[in-house]
């Protein structure tokens, strides 16, 4: 073989091997952590956390693709999901969607069901309970990218805290009949 | 004896490297350029000002409310400008010391051309500060889509200040949430 073959081998797999790489999704995806014990893998796991990190194209949960997913948590301390809230969202283009939250907070949409034209408005209710983000969603597809559920001096200036719909506790109560513990406990 | 390739090359690579040094000299007094930028008064001003406007369109925690991205945007509901008043995402109304911030930043993005624009010399669409948020066609590529149009009230607040002669009916519409 030439040196001239092998150069260009060489060159087409370091190449190859360097377009499959994202060093930076990659480690966004390692900072998520491992799973909770006793959680399994599904719609009730990792709540609070930003979904579409691994949910999206390129990421390990790829054949599950979101194009808007989160968490809401009844108060803005602990972390109680709140079961049967609604997601009421509104595209650029006046399209509207709505989508419920599971036991644990969780909801997720398929492009199939609703691919929005961002920024996108939202609001979360659940009987007369309301709230309404300040400002529109740019084109972050993870609520838990900018609410995050630990706020400290690495993050203050530039996250909210996760999402919340009370100022306390659900007056429902949490989900009785849940699969997994809808208390994350932080 | 007679000087090597090695040596030639040495000595060659040395004079080259000093050249670049000495071409690069530190800009004397005389070469500074003074931007004209566009009334930062009315992009300030309470009522009817362009700056809640590249808020509420450019300032979301994904977009340019973002210390990562070009044209960074501080605003009540975003990005925080580092403080010692405790002020965070949520709380006290955009500070003084967010919006000059946020004036700089966004002439920062072409001072040049913006200059050229506030003297007349070019017109408001040839800033990508008009060209991005009117997204492709129209305008630029733009990572966050097209989030103006052409004659909506978010162009003639811009295009009005860029031009000296603000709209603020326009920028009052422009800056609320629909």
């Amino acid at each position: 073989m030439s040196s001239f073959s092998r150069f260009a081998g060489v060159l087409a797999i370091a190449t190859f091997a360097a377009c499959g790489m994202d060093p930076v999704h990659d480690g966004a995806v390692a900072a998520q952590g491992k799973e909770v014990t006793g959680v399994p893998i599904g719609e009730f796991h990792r709540a609070g956390q930003p979904c579409v990190v691994c949910h999206e194209e390129h990421g390990p949960a790829s054949n599950s693709v979101f194009s808007i997913a989160g968490t809401v948590f009844a108060g803005p301390n602990g972390t109680v999901g709140v079961e049967g809230a609604t997601i009421q969202m509104t595209d650029s283009k006046n399209s509207k969607f709505e989508k419920a939250t599971n036991c644990v907070g969780n909801f997720f949409v398929k492009p199939s069901e609703w691919d929005p034209a961002f920024p996108i408005l939202v609001r979360v209710a659940k009987g007369a309970a309301k709230r309404s983000m300040k400002s529109p969603i740019g084109r972050e597809p993870s609520c838990g990218n900018c609410h995050a559920r630990i706020i400290d001096e690495n993050n203050q200036y530039g996250s909210m805290p996760h999402v919340y719909l009370f100022a306390g506790d659900d007056p429902a109560g949490p989900s009785k009949n849940c699969p997994v513990n809808p208390d994350l406990g932080l | 004896m007679k000087p090597g390739p090695l040596a030639f090359s040495l000595v060659s690579g040395a004079v080259a490297a000093w050249l670049a040094v000495a071409c690069s000299s530190t800009p004397g007094s005389t070469d500074k350029f003074t931007v004209t930028g566009p009334n930062p008064g009315d992009f300030s001003a309470t009522t009817g000002g362009v700056g809640p406007v590249f808020e509420r369109h450019c300032g979301s925690f994904d977009c340019h409310g973002n210390p990562s991205r070009a044209m960074r945007i501080y605003s009540q509901n975003g990005l925080r400008l580092p403080n010692e008043a405790g002020i965070l995402p949520g709380a006290a109304v955009t500070t003084p010391d967010e919006v000059s911030a946020n004036y700089r930043s966004i002439i920062a993005v072409e001072p040049e051309q913006t200059n050229s624009v506030t003297l007349g010399k070019a017109q408001p669409d040839s800033l990508l500060i008009i060209k991005k948020p009117l997204g492709p066609g129209p305008g630029e590529a733009h990572k966050g889509g097209t989030v103006m149009i052409k004659g909506d009230d978010t162009e003639k607040c811009l295009t009005g200040w860029l031009l000296g002669k603000v709209d603020k009916n326009a920028c009052t519409a422009a800056a609320q949430l629909p």
